[in-house]
């Protein structure tokens, strides 16, 4: 019988919320969360490779680009990373290992970020060049082959290696997270000082058969005691159901506070000493404008104009020109002009790459408000299009439980979402003034403000780019090259 | 060895059956011909852009003949899914030909559905696209 620590009187415990706080104790819960969003995935996959070929129409468009992407970012920013929580593919894996066991550890050279920053960025790239968007059976074909992934890597590799080290999804969720009001730590340290028996990194084993393994601990490699953050944390609540002593909780924190500190983080190191996660922080932040660039008028006259420029006749060599601007040269560019500046007036004793590597955390959250505004803006103005094409997929399959579809079923009007993408673009806007000024009063003790300006002028000049795309008309196609100029 | 204790294996089996469930029926529906209608289309103004856009219909049968007293519901999609549609009727101006207006709300590509409801009471869907629309 577990006796329950208790929590200090500041903090929340989503834990002890009456009702919910026993259900996700179950240690089922995780299972219970996961079984219908993998029923919904079966069925996405199923409407996008036999159903109707228009992405409005098709489950597997509807679902994934409107509403997951939306749900996603709206839950980061008003709880956690509940959605790797729910994975459905570490379901489908737990099955597997089932039938086969791991045998190998992850790669030593490989044990970094710099995999799944690759291919976070080639989604967005391949999002844009195959038009993902418009195309159910790519997005299935996508679903698909992130669960074969997922069975690849974790079939060969023990622990949760395709988490830590491959999922971009999930690392998109564990630099998000970085902002979110709820992290699963210890509620009392002085109880982790007496612990003798480290369940929730080692996990409980039966008795009579150690080898057998009861609960899991953290398969991230995260020790509770000296966890700092949501980094690398997927929620899956094993560290909580592990603690002999009911020691963990969700509790409440402020936002982005992480950001600020630079303490090392058990399973991760120092975030100043981690290129690979500064490298995921910058994707993330000027990824989340490219992304959004994608979707508005500019970027075809654009795109025509490189095209002609290059003299090329394909989209491939015309995007790579576009996303090495903004994911690379222009990153590039605007930090390193701001740690020199930082450097020599200022005076900061850092070198160049280790300032840009310390304020680019800073970044994370206008590059969450930017993920926000454009996602929020697609799940509120396509909030109920579920309806009517559920109602479809049904009526398709000969069951039409739910009625004819009633395809007027949208959303909020664009006049009344454009007000909430832009509140989400200040939020993110307070948070990285706020974030990097911390960053600047323990950078440079005498004059914070010296070392704050330029990284202000950043975080401005890329919200000042966010606002300017959001008030561009969107527009969506593919067929850029076609389009007579 | 590990032993999971999630039930996670109940789970897949399960998945799978509404998988094949889903399979099955899906493959299965739909498989009726329906007449053999052909649809020619133009629209105004050229290049298009948002806002009213004129849409003229010439529908034909297999012998070239026009097809009259057709029910013909537009609807109009963006490539993109979330988006509103919106949704127009077509009138019969002469003898297999008929006219429409459908307000754009956005530039991009649209894509057209025509659902359309044959004298002899058979319905023929049929789409097109009007790509590039372009802000007014």
């Amino acid at each position: 019988m577990k006796s329950r620590a208790s929590v200090p009187n500041s903090q929340f415990d989503l834990l002890l919320v009456p009702g919910l706080g026993r259900l996700l104790q179950w240690r089922h819960a995780r299972s219970l969360l996961q079984i219908p969003v993998l029923i919904v995935s079966v069925a996405m996959i199923v409407h996008g490779l036999f159903g109707p070929t228009l992405a409005p129409k098709n489950l597997a468009t509807t679902l994934t680009w409107v509403h997951f992407r939306g749900a996603l970012v709206l839950v980061l920013l008003a709880a956690g990373n509940f959605f790797c929580l729910a994975c459905p593919f570490m379901l489908v894996r737990n099955a597997a290992r089932r039938l086969f066991q791991p045998r190998l550890n992850w790669p030593r050279a490989l044990r970094n970020k710099w995999i799944s920053v690759a291919l976070f960025a080639l989604i967005l790239f391949t999002y844009e060049l195959f038009d993902l968007w418009a195309s159910p059976l790519w997005t299935a074909v996508l679903i698909v082959a992130y669960f074969l992934a997922v069975l690849v890597v974790d079939g060969f590799f023990k622990h949760a290696s395709f988490c830590k080290f491959v999922c971009p999804i999930g690392q998109f969720n564990f630099i998000a997270s970085t902002v979110s009001p709820l992290e699963i730590k210890v509620r009392r340290q002085s109880v982790c000082n007496v612990c003798a028996t480290k369940d929730c990194i080692r996990g409980r084993r039966e008795a009579a058969s150690p080898f057998v393994v009861t609960q899991r601990g953290c398969e991230l490699a995260l020790f509770q005691p000296h966890k700092v953050g949501n980094m690398d944390c997927t929620f899956c609540l094993d560290c909580i159901h592990a603690c002999p002593h009911d020691n963990v909780g969700i509790l409440s924190r402020v936002p982005a506070s992480e950001l600020m500190t630079d303490p090392r983080r058990s399973g991760i190191g120092f975030f100043s000493r981690r290129k690979d996660i500064g490298a995921l922080a910058l994707v993330f932040t000027f990824g989340a404008l490219v992304n959004a660039f994608g979707m508005v008028s500019p970027v075809y006259a654009l795109e025509a104009w490189i095209g002609t420029r290059l003299n090329v006749h394909s989209e491939a060599p015309v995007l790579a020109v576009i996303f090495g601007f903004f994911l690379l040269v222009e990153p590039v560019v605007l930090l390193g002009v701001a740690a020199w500046i930082t450097r020599t007036w200022a005076g900061s004793k850092r070198a160049i790459v280790p300032l840009a590597l310390r304020y680019s955390y800073g970044l994370v959250p206008i590059g969450f408000g930017v993920w926000l505004a454009h996602y929020g803006f697609h799940f509120l103005t396509g909030l109920f299009t579920f309806i009517p094409v559920t109602q479809s997929a049904l009526a398709r399959i000969d069951w039409p439980i739910l009625g004819e579809p009633n395809w007027s079923l949208t959303g909020l009007p664009r006049n009344l979402a454009q007000p909430v993408e832009l509140g989400f673009l200040l939020l993110g806007l307070a948070g990285s003034l706020l974030v990097t000024y911390h960053l600047a009063e323990g950078d440079v003790h005498e004059r914070p403000y010296r070392a704050f300006t330029p990284w202000a002028a950043v975080c401005l000049i890329l919200f000042a780019s966010a606002v300017w795309l959001m008030l561009q008309p969107m527009e969506m196609r593919g067929t850029f090259m076609n389009m007579g100029g | 060895m590990l032993l999971e204790t999630d039930g996670a294996q109940y789970v897949c089996r399960g998945s799978l059956a509404i998988a094949a469930i889903l399979l099955a029926s899906g493959c299965g529906s739909r498989s009726g011909a329906g007449p053999a209608i052909k649809v020619e289309f133009e629209t105004t103004p050229q290049p298009p852009h948002t806002g009213p856009v004129g849409i003229a219909l010439h529908l034909t049968d297999a012998s070239a003949r026009p097809v009259s007293g057709a029910h013909i519901d537009l609807e109009g999609d963006m490539t993109h899914a979330g988006m509103a549609p919106v949704f127009s009727h077509a009138v019969e101006l002469q003898p297999g030909r008929y006219r429409s207006q459908l307000e754009l709300t956005m530039p991009g590509d649209w894509v057209v559905l025509l659902h359309v409801k044959l004298a002899s009471g058979e319905q023929v869907e049929k789409q097109f696209e009007i790509t590039g629309v372009r802000s007014q």
